[in-house]
């Protein structure tokens, strides 16, 4: 029993996590694609091409791009041994 | 150490490695499946990525899994994952041998689960597979009680329930409604853009999602491995427990290796039923999907969680499915599938306590010269079988309800014509 209910607990912050990433990030990508699409226009999105698609594409890649990095370094310093901690902007790393 | 323990002992590091292989071929679909289908990635370059980023993941991980064992095998191990000193080394009547035996054994069962849902082109979990082999052993080598059911622990999931089964009910779970509410999302916002714009936009995308999994994948899975040859140079006496266990360089590298060989040999029959067989994917859906395994891996890892890599790709291309309006999701097939799932523990316990019981039956080294005898012929007698039908990187990507190839034909055209 005891088993089910930290499953059950661990679960719902899973779920939050993954979530957060694993349908967040395709929702910026979305956005991201949109913008190219904006900036591209005609057969792309249907209207007159904009150039201010390109500026919100960068912006919502660069955002993308920071999440993963965050990531990998989250994955590759806990997998060497180390604590990862995201206090500050910057994440900080103690082994 | 004895010369039989030695022979056995290399015999269950060589076993390992082959269901370190095995491992890595049921798992290539995982990361490329999707990214295959929707022609993100060539096949080539999709097995040479998640190769490539397997065996990155195998090296840099350093956190030591002689735990994975320990929480479903009581008395053999300590608490620390350490063997009972009971088992270690020969000398002075201690049954090193034996605990070989069981680890030789269980991989065994691990090999041959692994290599039949192959032939089938099933996903299933390899660690499953392992795990079952090596309860199936235990139970075999040392009875039914001495398996860790329920768990020791009151604070972390523990035991068979808490590693094995309730992970492999929830993870699917939470990777399809994660991959299902991405996959949403995206063709909400998606609505008025031109499809080919879109669908080239997010196969791009797929290179990057993709490679996510293969790393988060190349983290997790070679570590069993390393565990499982670990412990048997502690059984073996190989290893002094007095001092701070590390692992030797030589099961890191070779273990890395022999996943990322494996992943390069492609599994082509399991990712064709991932990438095909349960759901047509298309480009934002196949984003979404890898982005959700990755995520729910990454998560569930940090979180402590145990996870079988399979199940959570498995559950996210189901999702990822659901979410596009319209698409079919070939239902008769993930039943197939979780059917698999549902037996493996057990089918590969059963193939474990079975090598254990010819292991110890036969005399010295007879008993497990025989038992791989065993894993060899059923390997071949397998790998011929699949010969039948095969499915290559040409085919993997062809509709699922297709006419079969014409190779039969083609090849009685040619024998007519001399």
């Amino acid at each position: 029993m005891n088993n089910f209910i930290i499953a059950l607990d661990g679960a719902w912050k899973v779920l939050a996590a993954g979530l957060l990433l694993g349908a967040g990030i395709p929702a910026l990508y979305a956005l991201a694609v949109n913008g190219l699409a904006m900036a591209q226009g005609g057969e792309a999105s249907g209207k007159p091409a904009n150039p201010l698609g390109k500026a919100i594409a960068a912006v919502v890649l660069l955002v993308i791009l920071t999440v993963v990095a965050y990531g990998l370094a989250w994955l590759i310093f806990t997998s060497l041994g180390y604590s990862v901690s995201f206090s500050g902007i910057l994440p900080t790393f103690k082994k | 150490m004895t010369t039989a323990t030695t022979v056995i002992l290399v015999m269950v590091v060589v076993t390992a490695l082959a269901f370190d292989f095995t491992n890595g071929f049921h798992d290539t679909g995982n990361a490329m499946a999707s990214s295959i289908a929707t022609g993100a990635l060539s096949p080539k370059a999709a097995v040479t990525l998640a190769a490539t980023l397997d065996l990155v993941g195998a090296l840099i991980s350093v956190k030591v899994a002689l735990t994975i064992t320990n929480a479903v095998i009581d008395g053999i191990q300590l608490k620390n994952g350490l063997p009972n000193p009971e088992y270690i080394g020969t000398e002075n009547g201690k049954q090193g041998t034996l605990l070989l035996l069981v680890v030789l054994a269980g991989l065994v069962g691990g090999i041959v689960w692994n290599l039949f849902t192959w032939l089938l082109g099933l996903p299933s979990s390899s660690s499953h597979a392992l795990l079952g082999g090596l309860v199936g052993a235990t139970i075999a080598g040392f009875g039914f009680s001495q398996v860790n059911w329920l768990g020791h622990s009151t604070e972390k999931l523990d035991g068979v329930v808490g590693k094995v089964l309730l992970p492999s009910l929830i993870s699917p779970v939470i990777a399809f409604i994660v991959a299902a509410v991405g996959t949403r999302i995206v063709f909400k916002l998606t609505e008025k853009m031109g499809e080919k714009f879109r669908e080239s936009r997010f196969r791009w995308g797929q290179v990057g999602s993709a490679s996510l999994v293969a790393l988060a994948h190349g983290t997790n899975d070679a570590q069993k491995t390393m565990g499982v040859i670990t412990l048997a140079l502690i059984a073996a006496g190989e290893i002094d427990v007095t001092k701070e266990i590390s692992i030797p360089l030589w099961v890191k590298i070779s273990a890395a290796v022999a996943i990322a060989l494996g992943t390069y040999l492609g599994g082509w029959r399991i990712m064709r039923t991932l990438g095909k067989g349960i759901v047509d994917i298309n480009a934002p859906q196949g984003f979404a999907g890898d982005t959700s395994t990755a995520s729910v891996i990454l998560a569930s890892s940090g979180l402590g969680f145990a996870l079988s890599t399979t199940h959570v790709a498995s559950g996210s291309i189901m999702g990822a499915g659901v979410g596009r309006k319209g698409a079919e999701v070939r239902w008769s097939v993930a039943g197939r599938m979780a059917s698999a799932w549902a037996i493996t523990f057990p089918a590969a316990a059963v193939v474990g306590g079975l090598m254990l019981a010819i292991g110890r039956a036969l005399p010295g080294l007879l008993g497990p010269s025989v038992v791989m005898i065993i894993v060899i012929g059923v390997s071949l007698l397998i790998w011929v079988r699949s010969r039948k039908d095969p499915v290559d990187k040409h085919s993997v990507g062809k509709d699922w309800d297709a006419e079969p190839d014409a190779a039969p034909v083609v090849e009685a055209a040619h024998h007519v014509h001399h």
